[in-house]
């Protein structure tokens, strides 16, 4: 049973102002404070196009490969909704900003149909028994692209969205937060009708709904069922994915001409500096640094995964070495950014903090420890390392560690010295516990083999 | 002048012939300005006659209304008019229905009726502004015997102009003179940075233009415009006025014009179209009529319910028939193609003016009628009025309707130039109405 997926990404673009008006676009403002004639559909008001958004769009467009449009005009999508403040949504329709982009993952490429830019719609909360309208959002610049089903499995879903995140980062044309990038999901089992889920945020929370998802169908074929074609939405909370109320018919948006806002033309030049202003792009980076610093295809990957990461290791890589290097940044690093859900700028740690704290003679364990808590608060490294108990400890200080140890674990050392070296982790991850860390094993293990031989 | 004696005859008028919806209560006694009511102004009610927008104070002023104010002009009231521009009689509106002045029981026409019917009556106001989608300037004008111009599309800005149809609305001056108009266009003309649809440098000196000979000027009579189903009083008074332009040195030529019987249809397609997106808003959520939320089960009843009270029934017509063009499946056969027609149209009409300056004829093909006959029209036969003023909107042209009956009803003359040409079409409008008036 093959499976099927395509996606429509919803991008946030992080444009000084909104798409048609001159409110800033912010991504957290209290309720309502964002607002003006033109967001809030008031009648005798008009859309301006802000052109940072058409040239973020121009720029997506490129680094994917896509035609780009020269001649674009927007249209009107017809629907009512209580988020929508015209109840109809200003997006391209007829002559998106770009078509016909790819994006290669490791063994395959992934086409995507087209690119447009679009406003997005106030958002809701939800109470119990009554919903609130917050517009700051309405008229906020988004970027719709989709994809065409060229996906088999989630891990290529999640890879593509990866790799697309580095893309978007290093255009420096979105900033990520909760709920900035939003997936459309549609999946089906080759041969069955398909099923859209919409609306869902976040990595996990996608993966989880196509995983749901593709479980619920397989079963629902296995007992013989008929799959029907419908949309659905994912509860981040339950993790299953639920019917939404279903329409009567195919949605038909009657889409129309925007009249308020006239054809758009780009002059080739215009195009062209675009073009040739283009940042280097995360896969040219990840090759560049394979040639250049000799490290592997997986570390350049999750090195180049956010520019921030990229340039951190170009800047130290002169002063430690390449290999420790990137798998500091590949391991600790992105494993404490993920946990934080964080980009590295945005915990404005600097190059020099992690300078700094990757001088420290200071396991491994330590350095995240320490990484951990700059995380929350910026502070020097070393006096993070001293507040935490990690002064580094000297090698007569570890040698008595070690003695003590000797003299507890008999059984340990009975066993190490029949040939069992398994015993022998044992007996240097007890030193290690009693330094809650901060002990490196390499130099322990050094002080045991000594003493013991 | 005093501001009393505005006020005194404002209230006559309005009580005569029911002229007046919002009244500016701090007018500041400059010169006066009526305004259709579907053009926003700060702290004044503007409903665009409609009963969904009933109570509600824009908070900003239009362009056009800023643009004046700064010339020494305020607003004294705003006036009646088809809910949201439907209709050419003014008899579509959800608060009062203006009388004509020249004969009460006869309509003003639509939809800039009491605007029209305002400056035809007034001793003092000279100056009003209106608004046209399909003719709404150029037919209450022609029925209330005043001047009434609308501009090329993209002269004038709309911001602040309640939206019917975008790619068609336009504002303009309803005066008792050319001159005033050619005056009151200057004031309002011009790129605005709040209309992205407005040009930059296409403005003109336009009072320069009147008294200016018209000699050599080759105005192009369509023999459409003479047809059979054209009030014989009508052609009459325009064939007239003509025979005082050609006296005075302009030179006729009989033209004809292409497409002419999908003009109808593919305006009312395209306006109809823009016009159902454009009233989806209205949905009592953030301004206009409401219904407490409490008693419905959902958005969507909630919805459907402020707009079937809100909206009157011809609103409600051209929501349907609109929403119908754009239909997957109908969108091609109705709404594409009209865009493509229109397309076409223009570009006939640019070969038109390759050999005339202007096209002259009547404005509308009948008199005023009288509310009983506008009531007996059908929706189509109503619609097919707006015949010989529709091309000037759907084409983006200038239209000037300058009365040129001496006696009876009025009767409007219809001078359509090409785009920015405004200049011309008061040109040869104040020289007719020079002579129509020694």
């Amino acid at each position: 049973m093959k499976t099927i997926i395509g996606l429509e990404v919803h991008i946030q673009l992080n444009t000084k102002t909104k798409l048609f008006c001159s409110c800033p676009n912010l991504s957290s403002a209290s309720p309502n404070t964002i607002v003006c004639v033109i967001c809030l559909g008031m009648p005798g008001s008009k859309p301006l196009v802000n052109k940072e958004a058409l040239v973020k769009g121009i720029q997506l467009g490129m680094a994917l490969g896509s035609d780009i449009n020269s001649r674009i005009f927007f249209s009107r999508k017809t629907y009512f909704y209580p988020d929508m403040s015209k109840n109809y949504q200003i997006t391209q329709y007829e002559a998106p900003t770009a078509s016909e982009g790819s994006l290669s993952l490791d063994k395959k490429t992934i086409r995507i149909r087209r690119l447009q830019v679009e406003e997005d719609p106030a958002s809701l909360v939800h109470e119990k028994s009554f919903s609130l309208i917050d517009y700051n959002r309405s008229g906020t610049p988004l970027i719709e692209l989709v994809t065409e089903p060229d996906f088999n499995s989630v891990e290529e879903v999640s890879l593509f969205l990866e790799k697309l995140q580095a893309i978007l980062d290093y255009l420096n044309i979105h900033d990520v937060h909760e709920g900035s990038l939003r997936v459309d999901v549609n999946v089906n089992i080759e041969g069955h009708p398909r099923v859209e889920i919409k609306n869902v945020t976040g990595m996990k929370s996608i993966e989880k709904a196509i995983l749901f998802e593709l479980v619920r169908q397989k079963l629902a074929l296995k007992s013989g069922k008929a799959l029907i074609q419908e949309t659905r939405h994912f509860d981040a909370e339950t993790g299953k994915t639920l019917t939404s109320r279903s329409k009567e018919t195919e949605a038909d948006y009657g889409y129309i001409l925007e009249g308020d806002i006239p054809l758009i033309s780009f002059h080739s030049s215009f195009l062209k500096t675009i073009h040739d202003t283009l940042p280097e792009l995360p896969e040219r980076k990840m090759q560049r640094f394979q040639e250049e610093f000799g490290i592997d295809s997986y570390q350049a990957f999750v090195v180049c995964l956010e520019l921030g990461t990229a340039d951190l290791f170009e800047l130290l890589v002169q002063k430690f070495d390449s290999n420790d290097l990137a798998n500091w940044i590949s391991g600790p690093l992105r494993k404490v950014l993920n946990y934080n859900k964080k980009t590295f700028v945005q915990t404005k740690i600097s190059s020099e903090d992690i300078f700094s704290l990757l001088s420290l003679q200071l396991p491994t364990r330590a350095k995240e420890m320490i990484l951990r808590s700059l995380i929350e608060k910026r502070e020097d490294p070393e006096k993070i390392a001293k507040k935490l108990g990690y002064s580094s400890l000297s090698e007569k200080e570890l040698e008595k560690l070690v003695e003590g140890v000797l003299k507890n674990e008999k059984e340990a050392l009975a066993s190490y010295k029949k040939g069992e070296e398994k015993a022998l982790n044992f007996l240097v991850g007890q030193v290690i516990s009693t330094t809650q860390g901060a002990a490196d094993p390499k130099k322990v293990r050094a002080i045991f083999k000594r003493k013991l031989e | 002048m005093k501001v009393q004696d505005l006020i005194q005859e404002m209230e006559d008028l309005d009580t005569q012939y029911s002229l007046v919806l919002a009244r500016n209560t701090s007018f500041s006694g400059k010169k006066a300005l009526v305004v259709k009511d579907n053009i926003c102004t700060q702290g004044i009610i503007t409903t665009a006659g409609s009963k969904i927008l009933e109570k509600y104070i824009p908070v900003f002023d239009a362009t056009v209304i800023a643009r004046a104010k700064k010339q020494g002009f305020d607003v004294l009231c705003k006036n009646p008019m088809d809910e949201f521009g439907f209709g050419s009689f003014g008899t579509h509106c959800a608060f009062k229905i203006p009388k004509n002045p020249h004969d009460t029981h006869r309509v003003c026409g639509g939809s800039s009726a009491g605007t029209a019917a305002y400056i035809a009556s007034s001793k003092y106001v000279d100056y009003g502004l209106g608004q046209s989608t399909g003719g709404s300037i150029a037919c209450p004008a022609s029925f209330c015997g005043v001047v009434g111009l609308t501009p090329t599309y993209g002269l004038v800005s709309r911001y602040g102009a309640i939206d019917y149809g975008n790619s068609l609305d336009k504002i303009g001056p309803i005066t008792k003179t050319v001159k005033q108009s050619a005056e009151l266009l200057s004031f309002i003309a011009g790129k605005d940075e709040k209309d992205g649809t407005t040009y930059a440098a296409h403005t003109d000196n336009y009072p320069s233009f009147c008294g200016k000979s018209i000699k050599g000027l080759k105005i192009g009579v369509p023999r459409e415009y003479f047809g059979d189903d054209v009030d014989e009083e009508v052609k009459e008074s325009v064939r007239s006025a003509l025979d005082v332009l050609k006296k005075k040195g302009a030179i006729l030529k009989d033209i004809s014009l292409p497409l002419q019987n999908l003009v109808v249809p593919v305006y009312y397609i395209l306006a109809n179209a823009e016009a159902s997106t454009n009233l989806a808003k209205y949905c009592g959520l953030r301004y206009g009529l409401q219904k407490d939320i409490r008693d419905f089960d959902s958005f969507d009843s909630y919805a459907s319910s402020v707009r079937s009270s809100g909206f009157g029934l011809e609103a409600k017509r051209r929501i349907m028939i609109g929403t119908f063009v754009r239909m997957l499946g109908y969108r091609d056969a109705f709404y594409l193609k009209a865009l493509r027609l229109r397309e076409k149209l223009i570009h006939e009409y640019q070969k038109i003016f390759q050999d005339v300056d202007v096209i002259a004829g009547p404005s509308m093909p009948i008199l005023p009628p009288t509310f009983a006959e506008a009531e007996a029209l059908s929706p189509v036969q109503a619609y097919l009025v707006d015949i010989f003023t529709i091309p000037s909107n759907l084409c983006g042209f200038p239209s000037l309707s300058v009365p040129c009956c001496k006696k009876g009803l009025p009767v409007g003359l219809q001078l359509i130039g090409n785009h920015f040409k405004e200049g011309l079409l008061f040109q040869i409008g104040d020289a007719y109405e020079n002579n129509h008036r020694s």
